[in-house]
């Protein structure tokens, strides 16, 4: 037994090395700003992000401006690995016409391996922009909030909460491991889409809605705090021969107040409530 | 012929008509389907409690109710159960329901009044209202009523009460029940013709019924240095109106009840 205790001690120090993962000895920080100018008006011009690492925050204004901060982030193991972060991490920001891009690119994008591993870049960007400004937001490892919107919105992050604060417009709210928070100033009026896997699903209606929901959740309860009336849903078969094989689809139909556009919420593990009185 | 096939493809008509039934909630409608087969319902649950009535149609409809294990929130109510629902399996008659993968809750079954049953759960009551026919009931916790039925019946618990009322008795088949920790209470109708077997450990056997006893028999058990114990066995046997049908009863912590239907 005492010839074993000095080769635990040896394989101690090298296992927390490597249950540490990368050592980060050299940071790097940069804040861009950058203003763009944009017709006014719902759904008139277009904030699209596109980004892997860092939060994307979204408030609407009155102005005709998009002005953009972004906090860029550089960790790295060596000061060789942080000059290779500097130049094949790019964040590029370009218009066209009404529509402003803001998209993150580097070695990741093209699969390629852990080429980029020995260094890490977040952009976290705070945006301002008209409130009627159309959002096509995505990142993978952060969360998403937007306030004071009207324009229509496609929103998706996959491991991070997705926020939304007084939005008026239409569109799908995504996430993979997050809860789905969105407070309604305007209920859709068109067909719209909250998701996600590992998370609570809250809607918070602008008054009693009329709409028809889809709901699923496989491990969580639906919950509301209005009436809601319970509508048909189609049973799936399959024939085999003599066999009938029935499903009922683990989801259900409802319809509140008059009915309307159909928003579909879909969670796996987690509750979807549905809220009429606003935050 | 022709009449042969116009039949035929009306029946693959209606058959091909099922699979596009609406429903709300998870109910499911099984259409009866020609078999020389006798109906079989077969329900397996981890957690929920199983209902069976019936009804006058031929159709078998099962329904899920969901698990009301989850809180509500302050000021909300729970509008439904949107969790994973049903598999139902028909086959030549015999119609088989679990819950998909994930999913607890109560089925409740309203069937024809001739069908057989075959219900399992581990945690749930097992109630059953009027059928005619085979019925085989096992819980480990929670009560089975069985009410109305003429047949045969197996019901067992571990840790609930039994309690069955029964119409008419097959008398080529045996008739168990069984609970470790619950009260046995049985009626059946005055001219039912049994061998009695009942055994309690703690509890005592009551009957209105006439019954003539067979005695007890003795045990002997050979121990470890070549010895034999000798003991008396405490089950009861015996028989009602001249005997016939084998009936079973057993509960270790419980009374038994042999009622006669008035």
């Amino acid at each position: 037994m005492k010839r074993l205790i000095p080769v635990f001690l040896l394989i101690v120090p090298a296992l927390s090395a490597r249950s540490d993962g990368r050592d980060w000895n050299v940071q790097d920080h940069a804040t861009i700003n950058r203003t763009f100018h944009v017709a006014a008006g719902e759904n008139v011009s277009k904030l699209l992000v596109d980004q892997i690492s860092g939060y994307i925050h979204v408030t609407g204004g009155t102005g005709s401006d998009i002005q953009v901060t972004v906090e860029k982030r550089i960790r790295a193991e060596s000061q060789a690995a942080l000059a290779d972060a500097q130049r094949e991490v790019t964040f590029d920001m370009t218009q066209q016409g009404n529509s402003v891009k803001l998209y993150e690119d580097g070695p990741f994008r093209s699969h390629d391996g852990d080429r980029h591993s020995h260094y890490s870049v977040t952009f976290d960007c705070d945006i301002q922009a008209p409130s009627g400004a159309s959002l096509d937001l995505h990142t993978l490892n952060s969360s998403i909030q937007v306030k004071n919107s009207t324009g229509d919105y496609k929103v998706h992050t996959l491991n991070g909460k997705v926020d939304m604060q007084a939005v008026g417009g239409s569109g799908s709210a995504e996430t993979l491991n997050g809860s789905v928070n969105v407070a309604f100033s305007r209920n859709p009026a068109r067909e719209s889409s909250f998701r996600t896997l590992n998370g609570s699903i809250d809607l918070y209606f602008h008054n009693n809605p009329d709409a028809n929901l889809d709901l699923q959740t496989m491990h969580g309860g639906v919950y509301a705090d209005f009436d809601v009336t319970t509508l048909p849903t189609t049973v799936k078969g399959e024939i085999s021969g003599n066999r009938f094989v029935y499903r009922t689809g683990g989801n259900m139909k409802v319809r509140a107040g008059k009915g309307g556009p159909e928003l579909s919420l879909r969670t796996m593990n987690g509750s979807i409530r549905l809220h009429s009185k606003g935050i | 012929m022709k009449p042969i096939l116009a039949s035929t493809g009306l029946i693959l008509a209606v058959c091909a008509m099922a699979f596009a039934q609406d429903t709300t909630g998870d109910r499911i409608v099984v259409p009866a389907r020609n078999s020389s087969r006798p109906r079989v319902v077969n329900c397996n649950l981890l957690n929920g409690s199983i209902t069976v009535k019936t009804h006058a149609a031929t159709d078998v409809i099962v329904e899920g109710e969901h698990a009301a294990s989850h809180e509500t929130p302050g000021g909300m109510r729970r509008i439904g159960d949107a969790t994973r629902g049903l598999e139902v399996v028909a086959e030549d008659n015999v119609i088989t329901v679990h819950r998909r993968p994930g999913g607890n809750g109560n089925v409740i079954f309203t069937v024809p009044i001739d069908t057989s049953l075959r219900l399992h759960t581990l945690s749930g009551a097992i109630d059953v209202d009027g059928v005619h026919g085979e019925v085989e009931v096992h819980t480990l916790n929670g009560h089975v009523t069985l009410n109305h039925i003429s047949g045969t019946v197996t019901a067992d618990s571990q840790n609930g009460p039994i309690k069955v009322d029964m119409d008419g008795v097959n008398p080529g088949k045996p008739l168990a029940f069984s609970t470790f920790n619950g009260v046995v209470d049985l009626t059946f109708p005055p001219d039912l013709k049994a061998n009695l077997t009942v055994k309690t450990n703690n509890g005592a056997v009551y009957s209105d019924f006439e019954v003539t006893l067979g005695g007890s028999r003795a045990i002997a058990e050979k121990s470890g240095n070549g010895q034999f114990r000798i003991r008396m066995d405490n089950t009861i046997r015996g028989s009602i109106n001249g005997g016939g049908v084998d009936l079973t009863i057993r509960s270790f912590n419980g009374s038994v009840y042999i009622r006669k239907k008035k």
